[in-house]
């Protein structure tokens, strides 16, 4: 329990400006917000509140900053925040399965399905929801991979091929495995291609929109 | 109609179907079936606003009646939007029919529009979060007894409003039944009744799955039983984490839900009660109200309509492992010994045009009332001898008129020529199973199958149970001590004709007895050996003090006699008992069987001279007129056989090798002790095994009626010391 506590960060990053999330809609799977910033605020979500990514439940305003470093996310506590049971004074590494709580009762799984990818999924475990609804929230690294697959970041369970995510400079890119017949708003297109917000993207089992 | 269609990740073949629907009434079609494997495709993608106020954000699923979507309003509320691509109309109809219903274990429906293309749209409550299939795909054990209720009372409650109001649901199984946090939501109620009233053409539908639906559904029956059925079949499914009746295909999960009865082994009280009643195949038999069916569990509703446990908590207490409850009641063993097969299904219970009722013994007998049956028909023989008059019935009912008169004619002349054997043999036989029902309802027999406990002294523990090891999964903690059930797959292979399906699993069966290791068989071939020892020996000091209570003293010849008889049919039990056991994990060459047969049958004959040497029987004295008639008038007896019999008419050695090399030959006494064999115990046998020792002694005139009991004794002992796995259930 204690090794979460193991390695402090000093000094935080400079922070940069908010932008709304993005969030993938994929038919028939949920809905991702894409956090492909340095530091995601969580807060409670209420008209005007400026925080990422919005949990309707019992925190503060701001409650917790998530950071990328490297590979690893780090979470800072605002308010009172618990990492597996130990409440946490300064920002700690989440290790894959960690338990964070924020407040009293909201709940959050960090999960990290596979060491391969600096990606991250934040999930809420109790009655509180996010607001937009989310299935989940990506914590994005370099690559994001969506598939039938449990070591998947997004599983797609009735999906036959996978699609990739991945950062191209401040531009997301989109791989497809196999050739899944992809089109773009209904107009065939080759991989790799960017992903733009509000272009519906179908192939074969494939049919996602990043708003 | 409605709801949260999900993927559906179901764990197994779900037979989810595109059936060719007949013209006529086809209302039963389920509605909500997402064909695996097949992609979702959505019409509307993330941001488009086909419906005038809402605006789509995502595809949720997709249905037989309709595609299925995540939207918000203008204002933001959440909803899920389901668009009506078929039978609008109908749809419409009975969407409006459940527009005001209002209860928390129901999902909402807020309202019904039209978009500019004419284009009909459910507006209803969305829920995120998973499908009661979702869950229980992550309990492949099953659920405890309280995850159990957690779910099942609220989902009853949904069920008990919907009928209140007069709606029956039609449809329920997990995939249509959703979890908002703690709350069961039941969803795609609505359109059952309205359905039924369209008269579609021969067209293609899209069919779900058949395990949860009814019996009579087949024939076009909709009552609110139906509801109770499906209940009960996912209560089952919630406690062990399978389906009751499953199969490869879907007429052999129809012809389960006709004819089979729940394994109902590994589930606690009161569960075990209420799932029985609930899948009695007569719908009267079934709870008529979920109140009731709740209240059997402890449970109840209260004033607002939501189940609440009940406060005097009177069955609440669940017993963790099996109580004595008896699972499969005697009266449908006996009436429904096999699964026989019937017509075409499909058909039926997609269009429901031709009843599948035309055997009316499916349908008589529910399990409901069934449970306190007398301990006599749970007594394996008294109930074959029941199974035997009823098949003498059907027989002689299906036989024309001219051909009743003649079997009239020549039992009643059988009857009376034979009067004189008859009697006597029935009252002997009489005396024996008196002896044998005495020492097995005082060895629990009556109690046997039902308490754990008392198995291990029971006949019935000659049950094949190492078996059971290489398939069963480890049981959850709360039924660890439950008995586990054999092998789930029953009768596996294709359901007709039913002798092949018995073909098939007897062969799958043979396969996994071959991977028995030795000491498990030669433990169970010890055990049946002590067995049919006790039944031996039972029957014949019950037949030597009847002898003496009849004779009055004078009966020493006949006590030799009798002791002779039984003796000889332990040695013949224990030989075919052997043989049996190392044939059991093969079919071999019936001819190379008979022949090793004949082989042990000469010892025997050796065996039985010693004996009767030993014994000293006196032969002439004891053997019936005829026998001793043909050798004082010297005639074909002296011709023929003249080395086999001595001066007093006694057996010699070649007499008794004669004998029981022959009895060996043409009876296939293996067959009588196969663990596979088809019943448990057959009257049949016993009379065909009498029947060919008559033969045998036709032929070397070996003393009667001697060798006809010594056959008898021997089927009888024979199929009660051996295994048996039913094939209909597996055990």
């Amino acid at each position: 329990m204690m090794s979460h506590l193991a390695r402090p960060v000093s000094t935080p990053t400079p922070s940069i400006p908010m932008v709304p999330p993005k969030i993938l809609w994929i038919d028939g799977v949920g809905s991702y917000a894409i956090c492909d910033q340095i530091e995601v605020a969580i807060g409670q979500a209420f008209p005007g509140n400026q925080v990422d990514l919005a949990i309707r439940g019992d925190i503060s305003r701001r409650a917790a900053i998530v950071r990328r470093h490297g590979e690893d996310h780090l979470i800072q506590p605002l308010q009172t925040v618990h990492v597996n049971g130990s409440e946490i004074d300064r920002a700690v590494v989440m290790h894959d399965g960690d338990l964070i709580s924020l407040g009293a009762r909201v709940g959050l799984r960090y999960v990290r399905p596979t060491q391969l990818s600096g990606t991250a999924r934040l999930e809420l475990t109790g009655n509180s929801r996010w607001q937009p609804l989310l299935s989940a929230a990506l914590l994005m690294g370099e690559s994001c991979v969506l598939g039938p697959e449990s070591n998947c970041h997004v599983i797609c369970p009735d999906w036959s091929s996978k699609v990739v995510l991945f950062r191209n400079g401040a531009q997301w890119m989109c791989r497809v495995s196999d050739q899944a017949n992809i089109q773009i708003d209904g107009k065939p297109v080759r991989a790799p291609f960017p992903l733009v917000r509000g272009q519906r993207i179908t192939g074969d089992e494939i049919s996602m929109t990043l708003e | 109609m409605f709801a949260m269609l999900r993927r559906p990740t179901l764990k197994r073949p779900t037979n989810e179907l595109v059936v060719a629907l007949p013209p006529g009434n086809h209302s039963t079609a389920p509605k909500t079936a997402v064909p695996i494997g097949v992609s979702m495709k959505f019409q509307y993608g993330s941001g488009d606003t086909p419906l005038e106020g809402y605006k789509i954000k995502r595809g949720v699923g997709s249905g037989g009646f309709g595609e299925v979507y995540f939207a918000e309003s203008d204002s933001g509320k959440e909803v899920a939007l389901k668009r009506i691509q078929k039978n609008l109309e109908v749809e419409i109809r009975g969407v409006r029919h459940c527009l005001n219903l209002r209860h928390p274990n129901l999902v909402a429906i807020y309202d019904i529009k039209f978009d500019k293309l004419e284009q009909g749209w459910i507006v209803m409550e969305f829920i995120d979060g998973d499908s009661l299939r979702d869950r229980m795909n992550r309990f492949p054990q099953g659920m405890t007894s309280s995850e159990t209720m957690q779910w099942f009372a609220q989902l009853a409650a949904g069920v008990a409003y919907l009928h209140d109001q007069g709606i029956v649901h039609r449809d329920l199984k997990p995939a249509n039944v959703f979890i908002d946090g703690g709350l069961i939501k039941i969803g795609d109620y609505g359109l059952s009744k309205y359905i039924s009233a369209s008269r579609r053409g021969g067209q293609t539908e899209s069919v779900g799955t058949f395990h949860y639906m009814a019996p009579e559904i087949g024939k076009g029956e909709y009552g609110k039983e139906i509801d109770i059925y499906s209940l009960g079949i996912i209560l089952y499914e919630l406690l062990t984490g399978n389906v009751p009746f499953d199969g490869e295909s879907s007429q052999e999960i129809i012809l389960k839900h006709l004819t089979a009865d729940p394994d109902l082994s590994q589930v606690p009280q009161p569960f075990a009660y209420v799932i029985q009643k609930s899948l009695a195949k007569n719908p009267a038999l079934r709870f008529s109200d979920c109140r009731d069916m709740l209240r059997a569990l402890g449970w109840e509703l209260d004033a607002s309509g939501l189940a609440v446990k009940r406060r005097d908590g009177a069955s609440i207490d669940l017993p963790p492992v099996l109580p004595p409850f008896r699972a499969e009641p005697a009266v449908n063993k006996k009436e429904m010994p096999v699964a026989r097969p019937t017509g075409s299904f499909d058909a039926t219970i997609a269009g429901g045009n031709t009843p599948p009722n035309t055997n009316p013994w499916r349908y008589r007998y529910g399990y409901a009332g069934d449970a306190q049956m007398e301990n006599l028909y749970r007594e394996p023989v008294a109930r074959a001898v029941q199974q035997a008059i009823v098949e003498t019935q059907t027989f002689y009912q299906s036989l024309p008129p001219g051909g009743r008169a003649i079997a009239i004619v020549i039992t009643v002349i059988v009857l009376l020529s034979s009067a004189g054997v008859i009697a006597p043999l029935l009252f002997v036989l009489f005396g024996c199973y008196v002896c044998y029902y005495v020492v097995w309802y005082t060895m629990g027999g009556a109690n046997a199958p039902y308490t754990p406990s008392s198995q291990p002294n029971s006949p019935m523990k000659a049950r094949p149970q190492p078996i059971r090891a290489p398939q069963i999964q480890p049981a959850t903690a709360a039924y660890q001590n439950a008995r586990p059930v054999a092998a789930k797959s029953g009768l596996k292979p294709a359901p007709i004709p039913y002798r092949v399906a018995l073909r098939n699993w007897q062969t799958e069966q043979r396969n996994k007895l071959n991977q028995r290791g030795f000491w498990t068989r030669s433990h169970e071939t010890t055990r049946s050996w002590a067995f049919s020892g006790i039944v031996t020996s039972v029957i014949a000091t019950g037949a030597g003090l009847l002898t003496v209570a009849r004779n009055q003293g004078d009966s020493n010849a006949l006590v030799s006699g009798i002791a002779w008889t039984g003796i000889m049919s332990l040695l013949m039990t224990w030989t075919v008992l052997y043989l049996t056991r190392k044939w059991e994990s093969r079919s071999e060459d019936s001819i190379v069987q008979r022949f090793i047969q004949l082989s042990a049958g000469v010892v025997l004959g050796v065996a039985s001279f010693s004996i009767s040497e030993f014994l000293m029987v006196p032969w002439a004295e004891i053997a019936s007129k005829p026998f001793v008639g043909i050798v004082n008038d010297g005639t074909l007896l002296s011709v023929s056989w003249q080395g086999f019999y001595g001066e007093n008419s006694m057996p010699l050695l070649a007499g008794h090798i004669a004998y029981f090399g022959s009895l060996m030959w043409i009876v296939r006494w293996w067959r009588q002790s196969d663990i596979l064999r088809k019943s448990r115990f057959s009257v049949w046998a016993v009379v065909w095994s009498v029947a060919m020792a008559g033969l045998v002694q036709g032929l070397f005139f070996f003393p009667g009626p001697w060798c006809f009991l010594l056959a008898g004794v021997t089927s009888f002992t024979l199929q009660m010391a051996s295994p048996w796995m039913d094939p209909l259930t597996g055990e």
